[in-house]
This record gives C-alpha cells, sequence and structure tokens, in this order.
C-alpha cells in the first residue's frame, strides 16, 4: 500500500510519516482503520522494522494514530486542533506562493479562478464516489 | 545489549582501537562504517570475544566477552570472509553448530532452507563466494542468537539475495529482538538497513547516532545571493561544516534545525535557494574530511 523511493535523501522515516498522512487526508485511510502491523509492513517494504515503529511513534505523537495495546495502530478521527494547526501551517505557505504570484503579476481573479478550480474539481470528485 | 567502554588494543605498538565507547540496545540494527584500517574489523573480533581488550570493558547482556562461553553461546560473529571446515558440506557444517549452539533450531533450518536454495551435500568449497555467503548466514540464523556480527555482510551478494536477506534478518529483529552489528564500506545498504550507525576513522569513534537523526541534522544547501556580504553575516550565524563556491552559486553543508536554517537564510531573499538532507555517504565523506581524512584532487 506504501511505495517508498530509498534513493531519495528524505529519511525514510519521514517519507512513511508523510504517505500516511496524505492517506489520511484523502480519505484513503478512514477514521479507525486499522495500519499494517510493523512487522508487516516491514517484510512487505524490506524497511528495517524499528524505523517504522519510529515512524508510528511520530504519527501517534501528533495525533494521526491511535494503537490499542495488543491490538495495533489506528487511525485517529479527524481532531479539531489539529485541523486548527494544519491551517496555520497552509496560511502560511499560501502567504510564501500568493507572494511569488504576485511578483510574477497574477491578478486577483486569475488566484480566484484557481480556487474555483480546485472548488469544481472536489465537488466533481465526490460525486463519482 | 552490546556495551563497550573505554576499549583500547594494539598490535605491535600500533593502537588499533583507542579507547573507544560504543552502546547498541537491544534489537538495534547498528552499523559500523569507518576509512580503511580505522579498527573496525578489530573492534567486531574484540566483540565476538576473540581478542583480549587491553583496556576498557566489553559486555554484551552486561556480562565480559572474553573466554566466557556462555555469553558467547548467544553470539554469532560471521568474518569478513565465511570460514568452513575443508570438504565440509552445510549438512555436516549444520552438525557441527548443533553440537556448539544450545539454541540450534532445526525447525529454523528447514524453514531457511526454503529461503536459501543451495544444496546441502554439496562441498561448500564448490560453491561460489556469494552461495557461500548465503550458507553462512543459514547456519548463522539456525542457531537462533541474540546478537549477530557481521564483518562486510553484503559482499558478494546478488540484489534478489540482499532482499532476502535484508528480510529475513528484519524478521528477526521484529519478532525476536534480535541485535545485529554490521560492518561495511557500502554506504546505500548501511542506510537502507541500519537504524544506528557509528563513524570510525584512527581507532577512533567519530560520531555515533541515530541514522535519522544524523540525517536530519545535517543539511546541504545551494544558494545564491542577492549580495555576496550576505554570506559572511551568514557564517557567523551558522555552524557551517564545507563551504564551496560555484560560480555565483554557494553550497554549504550546515549542522542544525531545518526550519532555523531556512529562515536565516530566508531573512536575506536570495535568489536560488535549496535545502536538502545529505545522503549517507556526503555526511561520511564531510566527516572523514573533518578529522583531516579526504579524497586529495590528484591527477596521475
Amino acid at each position: 500500500m506504501f511505495e517508498l523511493d530509498v534513493r531519495s535523501r528524505k529519511p525514510i522515516y519521514e517519507q512513511l510519516t508523510d504517505k500516511v498522512k496524505e492517506m489520511i487526508m484523502h480519505g484513503i485511510l478512514q477514521a479507525d482503520e486499522q495500519l499494517p502491523s510493523v512487522r508487516a509492513l516491514s517484510s512487505q517494504l524490506t524497511v528495517n522494522p524499528n524505523t517504522i515503529q519510529k515512524a508510528y511513534r511520530e504519527l501517534e505523537r501528533e495525533g494521526f494514530i491511535y494503537s490499542l495495546p495488543g491490538k495495533g495502530s489506528f487511525v485517529a478521527p479527524l481532531a479539531q486542533e489539529r485541523s486548527e494547526s494544519q491551517r496555520t501551517e497552509l496560511r502560511e505557505q499560501l502567504l510564501r506562493l500568493m507572494a511569488e504570484a504576485v511578483y510574477l503579476g497574477f491578478t486577483e481573479s486569475e488566484i480566484s479562478a484557481l480556487y474555483r478550480q480546485m472548488l469544481e474539481r472536489k465537488s466533481g470528485g465526490e460525486k463519482h464516489d | 545489549m552490546i556495551e563497550i567502554r573505554g576499549l583500547s588494543k594494539s598490535f605491535q605498538g600500533e593502537k588499533a582501537v583507542d579507547s573507544l565507547s560504543l552502546t547498541v540496545q537491544k534489537g538495534a540494527v547498528y552499523g559500523l562504517l569507518g576509512s580503511n584500517g580505522a579498527g573496525k574489523t578489530t573492534l567486531l573480533k574484540t566483540l565476538a570475544g576473540i581478542y583480549r581488550p587491553e583496556e576498557g570493558t566489553v559486555t554484551i547482556g552486561g556480562e565480559p566477552v572474553f573466554e566466557a562461553p556462555d555469553v558467547k553461546r548467544r553470539i554469532i560473529f560471521m568474518p569478513d570472509s565465511p570460514y568452513f571446515f575443508p570438504q565440509a558440506s552445510v549438512r555436516s557444517m549444520a552438525a557441527f553448530y548443533r553440537s556448539v549452539y544450545p539454541s540450534w533450531s532445526e525447525k529454523r533450518f528447514a524453514e531457511l532452507g526454503a529461503a536459501f536454495k543451495l544444496d546441502r551435500r554439496r562441498k561448500l568449497s564448490r560453491f561460489s563466494k556469494g552461495m557461500q555467503r548465503q550458507a553462512a548466514l543459514w547456519l548463522a540464523l539456525s542457531c537462533t542468537p541474540d546478537v549477530l556480527i557481521m564483518d562486510e555482510p553484503i559482499d558478494g551478494l546478488d540484489p534478489v539475495m540482499r532482499r532476502q536477506i535484508k528480510n529475513l534478518l528484519f524478521q528477526e529483529v521484529a519478532e525476536r529482538g534480535l541485535t545485529v552489528l554490521i560492518s561495511s564500506h557500502n554506504l546505500r545498504e548501511i542506510e537502507d538497513l541500519c537504524d544506528h550507525v557509528g563513524i570510525m576513522h584512527g581507532g577512533r569513534m567519530l560520531v555515533e547516532k541515530e541514522l535519522d537523526d544524523l540525517k536530519a541534522d545535517t543539511h546541504k544547501i545551494q544558494v545564491a545571493f542577492r549580495d555576496q556580504r550576505h554570506s559572511g553575516a551568514l557564517e557567523a550565524k551558522l555552524q557551517i561544516l564545507h563551504q564551496e563556491q560555484r560560480g555565483s552559486v554557494s553550497l554549504y553543508i550546515v549542522k542544525g534545525d531545518r526550519e532555523r536554517i531556512a529562515q536565516a537564510f530566508h531573512v536575506y531573499e536570495p535568489y536560488v535557494f535549496d535545502l536538502l538532507p545529505l545522503t549517507l555517504e556526503e555526511i561520511f565523506i564531510y566527516e572523514m574530511g573533518d578529522a583531516g581524512y579526504d579524497a586529495q584532487p590528484i591527477l596521475l
């Protein structure tokens, strides 16, 4: 279920945490869905189990997953504060991109057109589900 | 699991290992890297109880290793070239290991037989180098050791077998908490395999760290400043290991927190700014350069 790039400079545990977060945000992993066990994932990806353990620990610390002793790790329901901190982070990223866009001469209507485009794509995508 | 404190060992007055300390937790996969002649093999052999430590202590599970059969029963040491008895086959070597290691598992030996497709009756001396390595690992894992020490284990194995062996090792680590210590020059292999690394040079340990921390701690930065004076101001603020000028682009190797470094650079709004994590190979080369061991630009 995960594809890792072992040639990438990015540490493997970071690739793993990013992948899981992405899958949770896109709804590929649903709330309370069980994640593969450390052992299973280790042999599936040929990745050091300690690295996977570390990625899961990190995800748990950030509130993306929770673990039940003896049962495994599960996707946490989206917490309010978490989406709040994501919004702050995204706002900063957007501001940085906006600065570039303004510099390159994007107009307000061009940017709002982009926003509408994504909005339509999202509602279109949901209809197909 | 493995504790080395202030270990020294010399041969004919020459120090091979010089007051070195090292710790490996249970269930860790530790990669030992180092320049040629850094003392890696001496260290591994002392750890396996082959050499007597001159100074300092070497303990596994809290007990000294040298001349302690009870401790050594739980350790397997695989030297850089596998050794088998003359005329031996996998079967006869298995009989020997069974008699020496009380933890030998006949079940494991049979299971692993499916992974290594080797003829048990054929003479080991007629096997290729890679097949001998496979046989050595087959025998080693069948002993279900607590600690596996391997000197240059990946040499001569094809990519399929390398993957197979990695998987087997990871399984042992995940299921039984096997502790693995590996020395290698093949940094790519170590990078995929280990969670902790130690870099040795001249008998001493230069760096010892969790691999991800090591990578998260050092960054390669390519930057083109709006004004060359900016670089001087930055250099005072950051811990810079290495610096190179390539035309109008400067290359920096900087130690520290990624966010903080990025912020420090962004203040000056450079034309180009790229921040990349280092590969293990780059870390190795820059750390070695720091220790005065680097490739000289000699053209022959």
